[in-house]
């Protein structure tokens, strides 16, 4: 069974449909990227996936999500245990002005976790985001010392330690240098053995490197679904055929 | 949208197409040489085959660089794996036409063994196989291909005609015609040879054009 089942999907931002008719299965364990231009709905998408654009006036939403086979746009649904399940990466790194530790128990503490084992828990969360050799004589200094593409990492850590299943990364890499990028890039692939990944990215290169499947949508309909390996090198839909060769536009 | 990128394909294609050409010429005039006994020809093709290493070079430099400074998608990186691959065909193919104006080189030494019949039929099978492949890939012509693909049987059917003649009613019978006939020999395995380049090539323009694999799969295109 696929981890996400969007099923006839659509979504309006007041009058403006965002959203049209998306059909798509996520697998888990997986890392698919969602491609397109500006403006496609690809993040919009991926916020339905932990009901982020709740935030958002005038949102709604028809159709269904299901998430393990439960319908995440139901109204009944829990947020807050959605969004521990579902966590999400940004564009730049957001870490907390606080300490590496303090970060990385925050959200423990808002989820009112069980608190044992705290130590534990921050050295888990940094070795799985392959920072904990780095980090570990400097837990008490500010995340806010940290190079950007640490910071992205901690937030990877800080996502990880209220054991999420599902990780959303919108642009993870837009703010980090090659090989910062590569670093990250190299962690997604680590992270995929535990955790369902949904990637949106500008970077087409990057998609076709670290992810299994790929979705294009364009003006709010994904376009085309399928294996990377297929979307890059025989695309069906001739828009994704102009998109991916630079011909859109 | 017009892209700077368009232009460097097109050159790209007019530096396969031209490499094309000379590995044509090559052919052509490697088995007129054979036919008219012409050592002056057979030398010419020996001699022309530097160019064609050059050109060989050139395009495969030009074809990692555009991988390299443009990282192609889809049809674009189709076009430039084929590219490559044809580019690589088109060299051996112009190998084997120095091959045979090697072995022409000997016989036009030596008196006529027998009056060609065959070995001109298999000429005219790999040159037409060598055009179609050529044609198919500049036409995008995936029809043409196939039947490129197809014709090849046939021409392993005339090698093994050509081969079974020159050993059963020549070398075996008089092992001091096998001077002669083994030159002849080699040169029925160098014609269809180049048949099965010209095989990969149309099998690479089906790739390029259909994104289907139909290499040792020959059942995918009845």
């Amino acid at each position: 069974m696929p981890k996400i089942q969007s099923i006839n999907l659509n979504l309006w931002y007041g009058d403006f449909l965002a959203l049209k008719d998306v059909n798509a299965n996520f697998a888990e364990k997986k890392i698919t990227a969602i491609i397109g231009p500006s403006g496609c709905g690809k993040s919009t998408l991926l916020r339905v996936f932990n009901r982020m654009n709740d935030l958002i006036e005038g949102v709604r939403m028809t159709g269904e999500v299901l998430i393990d086979g439960m319908d995440i746009i139901d109204a009944k649904i829990d947020l807050v245990t959605l969004r521990k399940k579902v966590g999400m990466v940004f564009q730049r790194p957001n870490p907390f002005p606080l300490s590496i530790y303090e970060n990385i128990v925050f959200g423990l503490k808002v989820h009112a976790l069980n608190k044992d084992n705290l130590e534990e828990t921050v050295k888990q969360s940094l070795s799985s985001v392959l920072l904990w050799d780095e980090l570990k004589d400097k837990l008490n200094k500010s995340a806010l010392s940290l190079s950007l593409e640490q910071r992205q990492r901690l937030c990877i850590a800080r996502l990880i330690a209220v054991k999420p299943d599902i990780l959303l990364m919108d642009e993870p890499c837009s703010a980090l240098d090659p090989q910062a990028t590569q670093k990250i890039e190299e962690l997604m692939r680590e992270l995929k053995n535990n955790y369902t990944i949904i990637i949106v990215t500008h970077n087409m290169q990057q998609a076709a490197r670290v992810s299994d499947d790929t979705g294009f949508m364009l003006l709010g309909e994904l376009v085309e679904f399928g294996k990377t390996d297929d979307i890059f090198t025989k695309p069906k839909d001739k828009r994704t055929e102009d998109y991916i060769t630079g011909r859109y536009g | 949208m017009e892209r700077h990128f368009d232009d460097e394909l097109k050159s790209l294609h007019a530096e396969i197409l031209k490499m094309a050409a000379l590995a044509q010429e090559a052919i052509n005039k490697s088995v007129e040489a054979l036919k008219n006994r012409d050592k002056a020809e057979a030398e010419e093709v020996i001699r022309k085959d530097n160019e064609i290493d050059e050109l060989e070079l050139k395009i495969d430099e030009k074809c990692i660089d555009l991988i390299a400074r443009h990282q192609p998608m889809a049809g674009d990186l189709r076009f430039i794996a084929t590219g490559m691959k044809i580019n690589a065909e088109l060299e051996r193919i112009a190998d084997l036409a120095v091959d045979i104006a090697e072995r022409v080189s000997i016989l036009v030494t030596q008196p006529v063994l027998k009056p060609l019949v065959d070995i001109p039929k298999l000429s005219t099978i790999a040159q037409n196989m060598v055009r179609g492949s050529i044609d198919a890939f500049i036409k995008k012509d995936v029809a043409l291909a196939r039947q490129v693909v197809l014709s090849d049987p046939e021409a392993d059917k005339l090698r093994d005609l050509v081969q079974d003649e020159l050993i059963n009613d020549y070398i075996s019978r008089d092992a001091k015609t096998a001077d002669r006939a083994v030159p002849l020999l080699l040169i029925a395995r160098h014609l269809e040879r180049i048949c099965d380049h010209a095989t990969n090539i149309a099998e690479d323009v089906i790739y390029m054009v259909e994104a289907k694999v139909v290499k040792h799969h020959i059942e995918e295109l009845e």
